[in-house]
């Protein structure tokens, strides 16, 4: 486990309850997201990066986009954040059913036959995974990044605009 | 003017669209029985939603919500239908202290209602309303959301829940001639004698089945809508199976009706 998810998981563990530790934890996530698109984005366009990623509406809908997130992970998140935006709108908020979906997508993305399960669903638990991975894939990716299409080195693109010009003139 | 039934149906396969087959032949059969609604009200598994929203747009798009495996002419299917402003309106105002949201843009007619639809109303000429499942509402909301909705019966709206009773995709398998899973099929005739019995506290509960019920229901969405089904049923009216059967061992396409 890397540093940031380890400082991640002290953070969740501070927290008092599973309420607190969706307001807090949820924001990080969020954030996390956002980091990997921003690992996982070739470096162009290379001004507007930044802007486009921090306007994004959703990043983890383009981590899940770019193949980092798998179906149910990707459910799993929108679902923390449905219960994250329950809680904050009514504190005694009934979250069981939610829960009982997002813990049955995150635990058959990891194995489809893993469809009864004796424990109780665990939205933190939950959190923390999606954390660690996603820190782990985080670190991968900056191992590994993306490679830039050399856009200007195309062969014959001057001829080809001159080209269009002429017929469409 | 008759009351219009509140029925269910086990859509299956987005291929049941263009696919005429033993499901679809039983809802054209049902469709033949009926009288002819003013409007279709439809609370499809595949419009699940944070908040309940309903459709606002004049020709609702069709929806092609499914994976690229299937065929180009399940992609190209279009259903035409219009919608209902009055319908939508009332909807709203039964619906409360549900509030209900008009959506324009991002959603249309999904293969859950129109893979009903095509066999239903194959000319589209009847107009559609479709109604999302709020993802963040507990079952007995939903229920009592279709409690709610009732009157609409008497109103010349046929109120169509399409899901399957039983949906493990996970563990589908579409090898030929093989048997429904022992826990599927157990589940679903205990909906059925539950459907039959009218024994609407444990369908709204069915969380509390026993793991037949967590394997054939392991995310609410497909399961939802027969409650805004029952919902609307009231004292004395019978429940009559349109088709039953389990496809692909996990997918159960009990549909039926609740006439006045």
């Amino acid at each position: 486990m890397n540093g940031r998810a380890a400082d991640l998981l002290a953070t969740l563990a501070a927290l008092p309850d599973e309420r607190a530790r969706l307001r807090a934890g949820v924001p990080a996530l969020n954030e996390l997201f956002r980091d990997v698109v921003r690992a996982a984005a070739p470096p162009n366009p290379q001004y507007e990066r930044e802007r486009i990623i921090a306007q994004a509406p959703v990043p983890r809908e383009l981590v899940f986009l770019f193949g980092l997130l798998s179906e149910g992970e990707n459910e799993t998140a929108l679902l923390l954040e449905l219960v994250n935006g329950m809680y904050a709108a009514d504190p005694r908020a009934v979250v069981d059913h939610v829960a009982d979906e997002a813990w049955y997508y995150l635990r058959t993305s990891i194995d489809a036959q893993w469809q009864l399960d004796t424990g109780a669903p665990n939205l933190t638990a939950a959190l923390a995974y999606l954390e660690i991975v996603l820190c782990q894939r985080l670190d991968r990716l900056r191992a590994h990044p993306p490679a830039p299409v050399d856009l200007e080195g195309e062969p014959a693109s001057a001829a080809l605009l001159r080209s269009l010009r002429d017929d469409f003139t | 003017m008759p009351i219009m039934p509140s029925a269910f149906f086990g859509h299956g396969s987005p291929m049941n669209t263009i696919a005429r087959n033993a499901y679809t032949e039983s809802w054209r059969r049902y469709a033949g029985t009926l009288p002819v609604p003013r409007a279709i009200l439809a609370i499809s598994a595949h419009w699940y939603t944070p908040g309940t929203w309903i459709g606002v747009a004049r020709r609702p798009p069709t929806i092609h919500d499914f994976n690229s495996r299937f065929p180009p002419q399940l992609f190209e299917y279009v259903y035409p239908a219009q919608t209902d402003a009055e319908l939508v309106e009332r909807v709203i105002e039964l619906a409360q202290p549900v509030a209900v949201k008009r959506d324009a843009t991002s959603w249309g007619i999904d293969h859950g209602a129109y893979s009903i639809l095509a066999h239903l109303v194959p000319n589209a000429d009847i107009p559609v309303v479709m109604l999302s499942i709020d993802r963040t509402r507990p079952p007995r909301d939903h229920y009592e959301l279709g409690a709610r909705l009732a009157p609409l019966r008497g109103e010349g709206v046929l109120i169509m829940g399409s899901g399957n009773i039983v949906h493990n995709l996970e563990l589908s398998d579409a090898t030929p001639g093989a048997e429904p899973y022992i826990w599927a099929r157990r589940f679903d005739e205990l909906v059925h004698e539950l459907l039959a019995a009218g024994d609407h506290a444990a369908l709204v509960d069915y969380h509390r089945l026993g793991p037949d019920a967590r394997l054939s229901v392991p995310t609410p969405e497909h399961y939802l809508p027969l409650l805004y089904t029952i919902g609307a049923q009231r004292a004395g009216q019978a429940v009559t199976p349109i088709v039953e059967g389990l496809d692909f061992r996990s997918g159960s396409m009990l549909s039926v009706s609740i006439a006045g």
